[in-house]
Formats: structure tokens, sequence, C-alpha cells
């Protein structure tokens, strides 16, 4: 894929993990995240779940992580970094220090993570290494809730309000 | 039933010369879709074939003027399918068709597996092997080197994370845990402090923690004969796991699952001898002579 590196830099390669099996990431990051990516105009890779792959020693991880080896910038966005590194480790494709940047969608908004994968942000990707604000989560998800009582409900009787 | 032997298919998204692009937000509804179904895809703009690989069952695209040839890594053909004039959901639709027999673990499909186990922190791990003592169900094992890997993911159960509370060196993560350090958020010398106190269980519990499951199934059996009460031993079992589940967040249905108390001896026992041996080659290895001392479950 030629034009990835043309697009987004020397030889950078994106890789999305969906989390298919829980909801550890926030549906609403996730889901904005991938509609950014898909709407780049750049090439990706997106994968259901990265534990379900790295449980099944997909050589896939490998070559990603040989490529990070190899000099291109592997961007990352899924959880916490430490776990996505934990992964890549189980599945006999350790990635090294250097190439790698790992975005966190349970902690960074996806706004965040969009243009760290896309620009690359080394803010952000510090940012996903941290420990969590819990007073920040709990602002997020109270915004989420709040967003989510706006929608219209069916009352008993059927109606919208 | 779920095997890990193979890898889960991938689709490839071809935009790249010869074919027409998908506007942004159908592309992204497809391609959320076919992760939904548990499908990797790669969104390719050149070179389709390269990124064919043997997980490559199907390569879709708007093509102008025909579908090309694509032949994956092992030569096998790979069916690539105009998909003009389709919605998402109608591709999804003809994926599912091309995968044919190709097995797929699907989200929340009755049979599905959720990619539930433990994940070794490298940089944490001192290779005590405290967790493959404590697991009875064989997910962990060693490797040529004496060191410790989670060897069988999927005999992990579901949703328990009781072996990330033995580890002293808080380096057992489930990333689909719901809080840290467990989940893999980073280890704060309190958690290391805590983490430390949670593997004393067995303490809370007056000894190990299996020595202790047994113990309470023999107290109840006994009961059960003094008392001839089925239902108070019923009840005295289920105190004892409610307490178990609460101290070491083991979810209930693992603790109702564990095997007999004799077969727990047993696979403590086969476990331990594994962590010793594991132990005992890797001083071995360092040219340290036999292990200074065995793990304890």
């Amino acid at each position: 894929m030629s034009d990835d590196a043309t697009r987004t830099g020397p030889a950078v390669r994106m890789l999305y993990c969906r989390c298919a099996f829980a909801q550890v990431v926030p549906a609403d990051v996730k889901g904005a995240v991938l509609e950014g990516l898909a709407g780049s105009g750049q090439g990706f890779e997106a994968v259901a779940d990265l534990c379900d792959m790295a449980a099944r020693r997909d050589p896939h991880l490998a070559d990603l992580a040989a490529l990070a080896k190899g000099g291109a910038t592997l961007r990352i966005a899924a959880c916490w970094p430490r776990a996505v590194r934990g992964l890549f480790h189980l599945a006999d494709s350790p990635l090294g220090d250097a190439g790698v940047e790992i975005l966190n969608m349970r902690t960074l908004p996806a706004e965040r993570v969009l243009a760290g994968m896309l620009s690359g942000d080394p803010g952000a990707v510090a940012e996903s290494a941290a420990g969590r604000d819990d007073a920040a989560a709990e602002q997020a998800a109270a915004g989420r809730i709040a967003a989510l009582g706006q929608l219209p409900q069916s009352t008993p009787e059927g109606e919208t309000r | 039933m779920t095997t890990l032997a193979t890898r889960q298919p991938r689709v490839v998204l071809y935009e790249g010369s010869g074919a027409e692009p998908l506007a942004g937000p159908e592309r992204a509804e497809l391609v959320a879709s076919l992760l939904d179904r548990g499908y990797s895809v790669t969104l390719a703009h050149e070179g389709a074939a390269a990124a064919a690989d043997e997980a490559t069952f199907v390569v879709v695209g708007r093509f102008v003027g025909g579908a090309p040839l694509v032949t994956a890594a092992d030569a096998t053909k790979v069916e690539v399918h105009d998909c003009t004039g389709r919605t998402p959901a109608e591709v999804v639709g003809l994926v599912d068709g091309a995968r044919a027999d190709r097995p797929l673990n699907t989200p929340g499909a009755g049979d599905s597996w959720k990619p539930w186990f433990p994940v070794i922190d490298p940089v944490r791990c001192t290779n005590c092997m405290q967790c493959l003592s404590f697991c009875l169900f064989d997910v962990y094992g060693v490797d040529a080197d004496h060191r410790l890997r989670v060897e069988n993911p999927s005999n992990c159960k579901v949703n328990c994370p009781a072996c990330s509370r033995v580890c002293p060196d808080v380096a057992i993560m489930f990333p689909k845990y719901h809080a840290g350090p467990i989940d893999g958020a980073p280890v704060s010398q309190t958690d290391v402090g805590r983490e430390k106190m949670k593997i004393d269980i067995s303490a809370l519990l007056g000894g190990d923690l299996y020595a202790r499951l047994r113990e309470r199934s023999a107290e109840a059996k006994n009961r059960f004969s003094r008392e001839r009460s089925a239902d108070q031993a019923l009840a005295e079992r289920r105190r004892c796991l409610t307490k178990l589940a609460d101290a070491a967040a083991i979810p209930r249905e693992v603790l109702d699952a564990l095997p007999s108390p004799e077969e727990i001896q047993r696979k403590s026992a086969e476990a331990a001898k594994r962590a010793a041996a594991a132990l005992a080659g890797q001083a071995a290895a360092e040219g340290t002579g036999p292990a200074a001392s065995s793990p304890s479950a």
C-alpha cells in the first residue's frame, strides 16, 4: 500500500482495534475514530478485536511489528499501551520502543486519537500511557449520559417526548 | 466450540486504481459492519494483491471495467466481488457468502468466544510462576527458555481476573477488565501495595485459597452428615463461595464450575510441580543451581 506512505508521511501504517467483544472502549469514541479514519482517504488496517487476534497468534501482528522495527511508524488506536504491547508480546511479536505510537481510546477523546493517527501527536501518545484521570473520565461519562438524556424517549404509551 | 488454530478471516476493501472509492460515511458503515461481524479489514488504495495474505478470502471494491484477479500469498485464489450499487449491508451479505465454511468468531453470536485471558506485562513479570501454580485450568505454561507464557488462552474462565490478584508484581492484565491496573492502566506504588495485600486472600480466608475451598467443602459434607440437611449444606457452600467471590473478584459461575475437591487437589499439585520445574529450569539456565524456593499457590 504505497500510497499510505505518501499520504500520512514516510511509511506510516495505521491499525484500528474495534474491541468488538467488550464494552470497555466508549462506543462513541471508537465510532468517531473509525468514521474519521474512513473519511480521511487513507488506507488502514482494522481488526475486530486485537485480543482475539493475539490469542490466535495471528502472523499479521508479526508483520506489523516487523514494519515498525524496519523503520516505519506504526500507529495503533486501541486501549492502554501496556496492554497493547502485552498482546503483541503474547503473539510472539513484541513491539520495539521506536516507531510505535499507541493511542488509547479508553481515555482520550476521539478527536485527539484521530489527530494522533492521521498526523502524529506525541502529546496524545504520552497521555495514552499516563494514568487515567478519574475526574475527567467521570466528566466525560456524565457528558455522554446527558447527551443520551436529550435523545427522544418513548413513553409507556409509545409516544415520543 | 471455539478453536484458536485459525485466523479470523480478512476482507480487503480495494479503492486503488481501477476502482471507484466509496463515500466516507458509506465506507465507515461498511468497515464497522464487517468488524462487528468479526472480520479483519484492510482498506487498500494500492497493492491489493500484496495486501492479500492467507487469511484474505475476498476483495471487494467498486471496480471499473471488471474485477481483477487476485492471488493470495499462499497462491490460493481470492474471490473478488464488485460491489458497485450495493449497500453496505448487501456487501456484508456478499462477504458472508464468500466466506463459506471458514470459521468466524462473531461478537455476540451464541457460540462466540469472548477473548478473555491473561496478558503478561513482560516488563513487570519476574517469572516467579505464582500464576502458573495458581491456575487450575492450564492457561499458563512455560516456553523453551522456562519463561512464563500464556499457553491456552481459551481455557481461561471469562470475566475471572483471579490470577492477576496473586501476581506479586502486578504483571497480569486482562485488557477487557473494567478497572486499572488489571485493564493495563499504569501501575502505581499504591497498586503494588494493594495487589500485595490481595495475594493474601489466602491469609484473609485462613489459608491457601484452594485448601480453603476443600476445607469448606469437607465442612459442608460433615454438616450434611450431621444434620442431614442438603439445604443447609448448600446454603453454607453458597455463603462460602460468595465470600470468596467478593474477596478475589472471582465470578460465581467460575467457582460453581470448579471441579471436585479431589480434582482441585490433583490439579493444584500438578500446577505446582510444573511451576517448580520451570523455576528449576530457570535457575539451571542461569547457572544458579536448583531453585531456592518453590512457589506457593
